[in-house]
């Protein structure tokens, strides 16, 4: 390199080029592929898909696991099902910033049948002082 | 919904990638190779130039390629990322 940031341009003019041929037209793939009444809830939970996190699972710690959109009575919670194997009640009357969400916690892990609403408070200590150590994964 | 969760996937994968890389990637340009912040970001500026050659043809590739658009997308982009000096010297 020695100071010249021309060997590195080359491969993120064409990194550039691959990202406009695979995040457009995965827009249009995505919602085609859900009925047009819920495409307004499709689309929010697909641009919340770029922005998840999820928390790192950690069994000494009671608390929310992790925070999504709700994914209404069409979706199933695909993305999660996929990851844990486990499909939470959603939260309906939870909402933040206006976005309704789901909250999984940690022993819906354990017991599927535990209301998340009840159990999970948007108040707990981990969500309101998030500390690096357990924000990310 | 298969297509709808894979495209979730997809997007979750994608993006959890493109911010990871370009964190290392600011570091490396910036703590490795002694770039300021300034000429970093105008390194990066080369990734946006050339998404946006392709963005207004995007679509139409798609809809007349269909999916294999979206997998000829992530194709350029792994070898192009991967594209620098290996392994990357601490000092440039």
């Amino acid at each position: 390199m020695n100071g010249s940031p021309w060997p590195v341009v080359p491969g993120l003019v064409v990194a550039g080029m691959g990202l406009s041929l695979l995040v457009i037209p995965l827009v249009n793939v995505v919602l085609a592929a859900v009925p047009a009444e819920v495409a307004g809830g499709a689309s929010g939970l697909f641009s919340r898909a770029g922005s998840l996190r999820l928390r790192r699972f950690d069994r000494r710690r009671k608390g929310v696991r992790v925070v999504t959109i709700d994914i209404g009575d069409y979706l199933p919670v695909i993305p999660f099902k996929a990851l844990r194997g486990v499909v939470p009640e959603p939260a309906r009357d939870l909402a933040i910033n206006g976005n309704p969400i789901v909250v999984i916690e940690h022993d819906q892990f354990a017991e599927p049948n535990v209301p998340a609403i009840e159990q999970a408070s948007w108040e707990t200590p981990s969500i309101r002082q998030p500390s690096p150590a357990n924000t990310y994964v | 919904m298969p297509a709808f969760a894979a495209g979730l996937g997809v997007q979750l994968a994608f993006f959890g990638g493109m911010q990871g890389f370009f964190l290392a990637f600011a570091l490396w340009l910036q703590a490795g190779q002694h770039f300021s912040p300034l000429k970093a970001g105008l390194t990066a500026v080369a990734f946006s130039v050339g998404s946006f050659v392709l963005a207004p043809v995007a679509v139409p590739l798609a809809q007349r390629h269909g999916r294999r658009i979206l997998a000829a997308g992530a194709l350029l982009m792994v070898p192009a990322s991967a594209a620098r000096p290996w392994p990357p010297r601490t000092s440039g």
